[in-house]
């Protein structure tokens, strides 16, 4: 269940703000389309008191260490005890435009989509340099701005490879969206996590843009177990029509993002990148 | 990285590969700490550069607890410790690993720093995560001189018994942030590898690391260095020794017995039968229209005719080995792609099929067990080729 949160009681409690609208909640945060003192557009996402604080520790010190256009700019973060109670929120830059998701109605060209997905990898790339895994790359984790730049945003569960005591979760290999789960996420350790998986779940998102449809999801799939079947084991989404339609090069590469075995995927995602742009 | 032939030194070849470059032969040397003691690394590196020659300086860690005379005279020498002591190595230490792989690199004029590494060993995940800490040192080192940080893979004979093996065993080296691969592969105990299998697993292995889009060097090839452009490596490294024409942790371990050679015959390597014979008995004995196709000119066998009366001495031996083997592989790894390399590898192939065919039809049967690898390397880059398009196709992508 998401963490919501009545948009007067925000306008109260943060009066510094000028709250704008409601946007889309995550089970751990609020988020509100807001401005600042300054009349900056901004994003506020008011922390759940439910929420991992090692997690959150993780997303922090993950978005700290970023400047990178494709990747969302933490401005302030601030946990505040006073004897009006816990003021629990951090600030991001507010990317205007939608969520991928919106966007992936239909099928799109792949002049469409290569130079978007471009710039996506080009975000992962920065996030590999940082050494932190996101773990969570899915539509609705990628803003597209009204000029047609992504941004990655929501590093809920984002993995810092250097930080070793904020990865001792027990659940760690399983965090993340089923739907764009790697094989890894399904069957491997916490270990078996790292920046190949987040390339896997972009390439899920890149087939599902480019052919029309998840590559692993079948109608009539009514559980979790047939999913996971499937993202383990089939590669029925190789004989799809619409993937044969794609060019050579682009069926290759995706062959290779949705690789069922991390060596077999690009190691790097400037490799995408750089792929993506050939292709465009 | 120069890409082609490298000196791989490793048995009193110093001079060698200074005199082979001053032929224009090879395009760079891989130093062996194990068998140049540091000012002597100093010095010859020095020299190999003068003509033009890149250098690479190889630590030798793979059995960090082993350690010789040589060794000793590097800095890092204190730091060759188990693996389960190196498993609880220090900050401080790492930082004195790195300071001296940033001064042996300097002093050397490497143009990439190889990183320190044990050996991989199936079912040890202390051993990737200790060569991830030695590789991070390696990279501070590298990134000190700016110039790139290669990582070193060695499969060892535990991890490659089977592509899924060395497939679950690549997955974790490759999450190091390698700017190349130091690769190389453990074999049974062969004086050439010959099993078709191995042979193509090791393939297999470093088509997977060249599609990284990071340099591969194929460390200890030896006459393998045939099939390295192939499977997409940019470079091998190649010494005369039998000791280093594969990666064999033997060297790396105290050794057992008296050792040497004695005074074995001299052998003489053709490209037509891409391995040796044994010069001149095993020569003069077979017909002269055959000896006529076995020869291949040298700057070294000059002197040698089909009549088999001219002496070959051990080291002009041994020079004729490396330069017929640099001389014949340095235009595969000029072709465009891995594919063509593949079938330029076959077509020599062939030829010494066939070579050694003509010659056990004349009942002569050769020492060494010279015959009984090059048509199982032919099957192996045959099944490469076919078994592994995609991996092919995407190198051609990426490039």
């Amino acid at each position: 269940m998401n963490y919501v949160l009545p948009i007067d009681d925000v306008r109260a409690a943060y009066p510094n703000f000028t709250i704008v609208k409601a946007l889309t909640p995550s089970a751990q945060k609020a988020a509100f389309h807001a401005k600042d003192s300054a009349g900056r557009d901004i994003c506020l996402k008011i922390i759940s008191p439910d929420y991992n604080i090692d997690r959150l520790g993780r997303e922090i010190l993950a978005l700290q260490k970023i400047t990178h256009p494709n990747i969302v700019r933490l401005i302030e973060y601030q946990y505040h005890v006073s004897t009006a109670g816990i003021k629990h929120y951090m600030v991001e830059e507010f990317i205007d435009g939608s969520d991928l998701e919106v966007l992936l109605t239909g099928k799109m060209t792949a002049a469409v989509a290569f130079p978007l997905f471009a710039q996506i990898a080009d975000g992962l790339s920065e996030l590999r340099k940082q050494d932190i895994v996101h773990r969570d790359i899915k539509p609705e984790n990628i803003r597209v701005r009204p000029d047609g730049k992504p941004v990655i945003i929501d590093f809920g569960v984002a993995r810092h490879l250097g930080m070793d005591a904020l990865t001792r979760t027990s659940q760690g290999a399983g965090l993340g969206t089923p739907l764009y789960f790697a094989p890894e996420q399904y069957n491997g350790t916490k270990y078996d996590i790292d920046h190949r998986t987040d390339l896997f779940a972009f390439g899920t998102i890149l087939y599902r843009a480019v052919c029309g449809e998840q590559p692993f999801l079948r109608p009539g799939m009514t559980d979790r177990a047939q999913l996971q079947d499937a993202v383990c084991n089939s590669a029925d989404h190789e004989t799809r029509p619409d993937f044969l339609a794609l060019s050579a090069s682009a069926q290759l590469l995706l062959k290779k993002l949705l690789s069922k075995d991390r060596a077999g995927r690009p190691q790097d995602a400037s490799q995408v990148a750089m792929i993506l742009r050939k292709l465009s | 990285m120069k890409s082609g032939v490298w000196h791989q030194l490793g048995d009193k070849s110093q001079l060698v590969a200074y005199e082979q470059l001053e032929n224009g032969v090879g395009v760079g040397v891989a130093v062996s700490a194990r068998d140049l003691s540091y000012s002597g690394a100093e010095e010859h590196t020095a020299k190999y550069r003068a003509l033009g020659a890149e250098i690479i300086f190889d630590p030798q860690y793979y059995l960090p607890a082993y350690s010789n005379n040589k060794l000793e005279t590097y800095p890092f020498s204190s730091l060759r410790l188990s693996a389960q002591r190196l498993g609880k190595i220090t900050d401080d230490n790492l930082s004195v690993l790195a300071k001296s792989l940033e001064e042996i690199n300097r002093k050397t004029g490497s143009i990439a720093i190889v990183a320190p590494a044990i050996i991989y060993e199936a079912n040890r995940p202390d051993i990737l995560s200790i060569n991830k800490k030695l590789h991070a040192a390696a990279k501070k080192a590298g990134d000190a001189l700016g110039i790139p940080t290669f990582g070193t893979v060695i499969l060892g004979s535990s991890t490659n018994k089977t592509t899924d093996q060395i497939n679950s065993c690549l997955a974790d080296i490759l999450d190091i942030k390698a700017d190349g691969w130091y690769y190389s592969f453990e074999f049974g105990d062969e004086r050439i590898p010959s099993t078709h299998a191995e042979v193509y697993r090791c393939a297999v292995a470093g088509l997977t690391l060249a599609q990284t889009g990071r340099p591969v060097f194929h460390a200890y090839a030896g006459p393998m260095a045939l099939l390295a452009p192939a499977f997409g490596c940019i470079a091998a490294g190649v010494g005369h020794s039998q000791n280093i024409w594969q990666f064999k942790r033997e060297r790396w371990e105290p050794p057992q017995g008296q050792g040497g050679g004695g005074d074995a015959p001299s052998r003489y390597f053709s490209k037509d039968l891409w391995g040796t014979i044994v010069y001149p008995d095993e020569f003069t004995a077979m017909p002269v229209a055959l000896r006529n196709r076995i020869l291949c000119a040298s700057p070294y066998t000059a002197a040698l005719t089909s009549a088999g009366d001219s002496p070959l001495k051990r080291w002009d031996s041994n020079k004729h080995l490396i330069h017929t083997i640099a001389t014949a592989v340095q235009p595969i790894f000029a072709q465009r792609t891995a594919r063509l390399a593949a079938a330029q590898a076959i077509a020599i192939l062939d030829v010494a099929i066939k070579t050694h065919a003509d010659i056990a039809v004349t009942g002569l049967g050769l020492a060494d067990k010279t015959s009984s690898y090059q048509y199982n390397w032919k099957l192996a880059l045959e099944a490469l080729v076919a078994q592994h398009k995609d991996g092919f196709d995407y190198l051609e992508l990426i490039r």
